[in-house]
């Protein structure tokens, strides 16, 4: 009897845990860093980033990830993409997703397996020969987490996750490079700051850059009142992409240590309308101003500069002054009306 | 305006008041002296110092941005080395034998990673019956302390599907007929059958657009990643930020003409960095 008891605890036991596994739904954690690669070559090249590439499970659940390489062209003018189809040309080398592995114990890996909890370095690989064209290249390496092949006995919806890299691959040698400043404007009439800019560059080279650049801000005596330093963002080549100011990404990468009131406005600004803007973070503003963008495409140059103006009203201060006047005339016609009588 | 200087522009125009309200030949000099007084401060001539040591130049043309708190770069071999190692700018930074490898962003706090997580991979909407609408939802957080902006992506490989029979329970058009993957439209109709979806605030303001209304819903772009070129964002940031959370409903309802089964398809939410 005590023995066919311990046998039925026993099963009970064991396969408790396999029905609750079943009805129980997992998740999916991964975290990667970094991001993106931006490579630039110049054949023959033999590339091996040791340790570059790290994925971490930081979930309660193991993770089996497919490596999936996709290429990509940039969707819009703020850092978005978009995949190309299947049988859609990558550039010069159609093969050229296949000299780029990811390496564990330097052998190529075409998919991962994550334990909870855990991190892991791989080593990001390119070997292209001597007579490869040059180009640029742009994909994403995708870890895809695998679906579950146990499900409920009922409809269900299953939900997988992945996180994507980019690579961002140029080949040389380099041409030279060039582009121009497509929009440098902002609202003529400022009723207050902060006040944003819109900045656009064009990248008309065959191969992505990453400008550098400043707004200078100058009052009407001619002296420098305000800067924003632009963040040197990756434009792909013949595209174009609106940079934003690199004060808001400090504000918002440090967040709990500075003031949460003015990182939300200037956030809520610089995305006001789905586009990343330059905010100069000045609050009253009265009088004329003169901006003044000057951007460099590459440390070799081109560099390019525009001015625009625009001019400070604040609309709450000068009703101000409207409601004084009024008070002064009305107080002034009594004092003489009372004189007189 | 510096906020200190308040109480001095309080002292000196209640004292222009005064003066006016006295005599009224001042009245006109005292609003004109303080309309320069706001333009000055207005322009930062009297009260801001003025900004210096512009890194630009107009020669050579050298803009350097300064170094902000990154990981450093690691791995060495005989062919290449580690240049933030010999004090150059950019940490990250991989040199060798005609190539430039740049891990990361540049100028941002990339310790941070970029991390996505789903709780609830299996949404189980149960035993269906006609008419009936039923929801469930899991949860999307996402972290780009190392990423300018990202977009999380869905796509669904078919609406839900019977398998061995091909019966499948398509994708909702909404009250109105007009909701698709990109346009959301009200959905309340126990009449109205299908599969869909929407999107709310946990924390932060990333869920994409169109529903605002807490009735919208919109469709899955019914394909797959590997042949599409891109699904409908869910979830769009273009600011670092850690722990962006949302919650994603499922609802789906069906009409008496629906076999009865277990009907089952695969959602996968892809994260991706902005470059």
């Amino acid at each position: 009897m005590i023995k066919k008891i311990s046998i039925i605890f026993f099963l009970i036991s064991y396969l408790l845990p396999l029905t609750s596994h079943q009805v129980e739904a997992a998740g999916f954690d991964l975290s990667v860093s970094p991001p993106i690669f931006q490579i630039e070559l110049t054949p023959p090249a033999a590339v091996k980033a040791q340790k570059t590439l790290t994925l971490e499970n930081t979930g309660d659940d193991p993770l089996l990830l497919d490596v999936v390489y996709k290429a990509f062209r940039p969707l819009g003018d703020n850092g978005e993409l978009e995949y190309l189809k299947d049988g859609e040309s990558v550039g010069n080398d159609p093969y050229i997703l296949d000299k780029v592995s990811i390496l564990a114990d330097d052998q190529a890996v075409s998919t991962i397996n994550l334990p909870p909890k855990t991190k892991r370095d791989y080593d990001l690989a390119i070997s292209i020969p001597k007579d490869e064209p040059p180009g640029d290249y742009y994909f994403s390496l995708l870890f895809v987490s695998q679906a579950s092949g146990e499900l409920p006995q009922s409809s269900v919806s299953q939900a997988a996750g992945a996180v994507a890299v980019n690579v961002l691959l140029s080949i040389g040698p380099k041409t030279k490079t060039t582009g121009s400043i497509e929009d440098f404007s902002t609202s003529f009439f400022q009723a207050e700051g902060p006040v944003p800019f819109t900045v656009k560059i064009k990248n008309t080279s065959s191969h992505f850059i990453y400008p550098k650049g400043q707004i200078i801000i100058t009052n009407m005596f001619g002296q420098n009142i305000g800067k924003i330093d632009l963040l040197p963002v990756n434009i792909l080549s013949n595209s174009t992409r609106s940079l934003p100011s690199k004060e808001q990404f400090v504000f918002a990468a440090n967040k709990n240590t500075t003031n949460s009131k003015q990182v939300e406005q200037i956030q809520r600004l610089s995305t006001s309308d789905q586009r990343p803007l330059a905010v100069w973070p000045e609050t009253f503003l009265l009088g004329p101003y003169t901006a003044t963008l000057t951007i460099a495409l590459s440390p070799e140059g081109p560099v390019y500069t525009r001015s625009i103006h625009f001019i400070g009203i604040p609309l709450y201060i000068l009703g101000g002054f409207a409601i004084v006047i009024l008070l002064l005339l009305a107080i002034t016609k009594r004092l003489k009306h009372r004189q007189q009588g | 305006m510096d906020s200190a200087l308040l109480p001095l522009f309080f002292i000196l125009y209640s004292s222009f008041i005064i003066l006016c309200v006295t005599d009224m030949r001042l009245a006109l000099p005292a609003i004109f002296a303080t309309i320069i007084c706001f333009l000055l401060v207005g322009q930062r001539v009297i009260s801001v110092a003025q900004i210096e040591a512009f890194t630009m130049s107009n020669t050579n043309w050298i803009i350097d941005f300064a170094n902000l708190n990154m990981t450093s770069g690691k791995g060495t071999s005989t062919n290449y080395r580690v240049s933030n190692t010999v004090g150059q700018i950019a940490p990250g930074l991989y040199t060798g034998t005609n190539y430039k490898v740049r891990a990361g962003f540049q100028y941002v706090y990339s310790i941070i990673p970029f991390r996505f997580s789903i709780t609830g991979l299996a949404i189980d909407f149960g035993s269906l019956t006609p008419t009936n609408p039923v929801t469930r939802t899991n949860t999307l957080t996402l972290t780009n302390g190392s990423a300018n902006g990202y977009v999380v992506t869905a796509y669904e490989n078919h609406g839900l599907l019977k398998q061995g029979t091909g019966s499948i329970i398509p994708d909702t058009t909404c009250d109105s007929g007009l909701c698709t993957d990109s346009t959301s439209a009200a959905w309340t109709n126990t009449l109205t059958y299908g599969f869909g979806y929407r999107c709310d605030n946990v924390s932060g303001s990333d869920c994409a657009t169109g529903f605002t209304t807490s009735t919208f819903y919109k469709q899955f772009t019914n394909t797959t990643y590997v042949s599409s070129t891109s699904g409908q964002a869910v979830m769009r940031g273009t600011n670092v930020g850690r722990n962006k959370q949302v919650t994603i409903t499922y609802k789906v309802n069906v009409s008496g003409t629906q076999p009865p089964g277990d009907y089952t398809n695969l959602i996968t939410y892809i994260a991706v960095p902005t470059f």
